[in-house]
């Protein structure tokens, strides 16, 4: 018997055991220490989003001013939209592109800029005729902004981000006289796709828009 | 190192270099919107009156007369008014949707008129009607 050569052999695979034990647990330091930093979480743009942590949270998007007077509403025309940008989250969250009502999803009217009183006669059923740009009959469709909008983390500068969208209201031709001098609350996105992540914030305001 | 060992390393150090170069790349995760936005348009008023309107005979012996007046920033069309009573009662549509900023008559019969402009955006956003134009009088297959 060979005992020499069985030794050698049992030695031999107790160095692999250490060799691969030490490997094996080198990657486990890697992938928990990824894990620790980067949340792998598939969250779906809309209203009905759902994340596998609590910690990540959805953006809100609120009307905070009506435009400047320099592009607004006209039967036939387009004008700018103004809205502000809500991240709950502490890391910055880019957005990128917005999802769409249809077109025939139209906005309701208002007599003042504060939107507590509808406008008679330019209501959403009348139809006001005000819809969002680019917008098409079907609903959720996507459309890029031009530029990606990032918003700052909880408590960071930028958020929220005030964004005044040029041109991206739509008023048709038909729209009723009652509408002249009227403030519109816009239909709601249906949606947004936006990804968190480190990213320099966009500066507040900023001007966007998306061109289709 | 067996060759065995050797794969087997490989895939350890592969795997872990994925991990890392994930890392270093900055993973990111997708972000949704609360239950419904809301944003601010605003609409810009009725188009204005025009000014300037004039009514000139095309030609002495004609019984035609052009209306023109100035142009109504953002105005898609305007409506010309005329009156056989007054320059201040009277009026009725004598064309609509015309285009730039002049309008020529038909042949008009004997008598005197007086013409009015507004300006229209779209179907439905409409001025008030401008001043009267000056009189102009058909006799005798002469405008004066």
């Amino acid at each position: 018997m060979r005992q020499g050569s069985g030794d050698t052999e049992e030695r031999g695979w107790s160095r692999r055991r250490r060799l691969l034990a030490g490997i094996l647990g080198a990657a486990l330091v890697a992938a928990v220490s990824y894990g620790a930093t980067n949340w792998i979480v598939g969250l779906q743009g809309g209203s009905n989003g759902e994340g596998q942590s609590a910690s990540v949270a959805n953006l809100s998007i609120t009307a905070v001013a009506s435009p400047a007077a320099g592009n607004l509403l006209y039967p036939g025309g387009t004008g700018d939209v103004v809205v502000s940008i809500s991240n709950p989250n502490s890391f910055p969250v880019t957005v990128t592109a917005v999802n769409l009502p249809t077109n025939t999803t139209y906005a309701t009217g208002y007599t003042t800029s504060s939107l507590s009183t509808t406008q008679s006669g330019c209501l959403a059923s009348t139809p006001s005729g005000v819809t969002w740009s680019f917008a098409t009959g079907s609903s959720g469709s996507t459309h890029t902004l031009t530029t990606p909008l990032t918003v700052g983390g909880s408590g960071q500068a930028d958020n929220p981000l005030v964004v005044t969208l040029t041109n991206d209201a739509t008023m048709a031709a038909s729209a009723p006289a009652a509408c002249e001098s009227t403030y519109f609350s816009m239909p709601s996105f249906t949606g947004v796709t936006a990804t968190g992540g480190a990213a320099t914030a966009t500066s507040s305001p900023a001007t966007d828009s998306w061109t289709s | 190192m067996s060759a065995r060992r050797q794969r087997l390393v490989a895939l350890v150090l592969a795997v872990g270099l994925f991990l890392v170069v994930a890392n270093a790349a900055g993973a990111s995760w997708g972000i949704g919107l609360a239950a419904s936005s809301a944003a601010e348009a605003a609409a810009g008023t009725a188009p204005a009156i025009p000014g300037g309107v004039t009514a000139v005979c095309t030609a002495p012996t004609g019984t035609t007369v052009m209306v023109s007046w100035s142009a109504v920033p953002r105005a898609t069309g305007y409506t010309i008014w005329k009156s056989t009573t007054s320059a201040t009662s009277g009026y009725s549509v004598a064309a609509a949707g015309v285009t730039g900023t002049s309008w020529t008559s038909g042949s008009l019969a004997t008598g005197s008129y007086w013409f009015e402009v507004s300006s229209a955006i779209g179907a439905n956003w409409a001025s008030g009607q401008s001043a009267a134009s000056a009189q102009r009088t058909i006799l005798l297959a002469a405008c004066l």
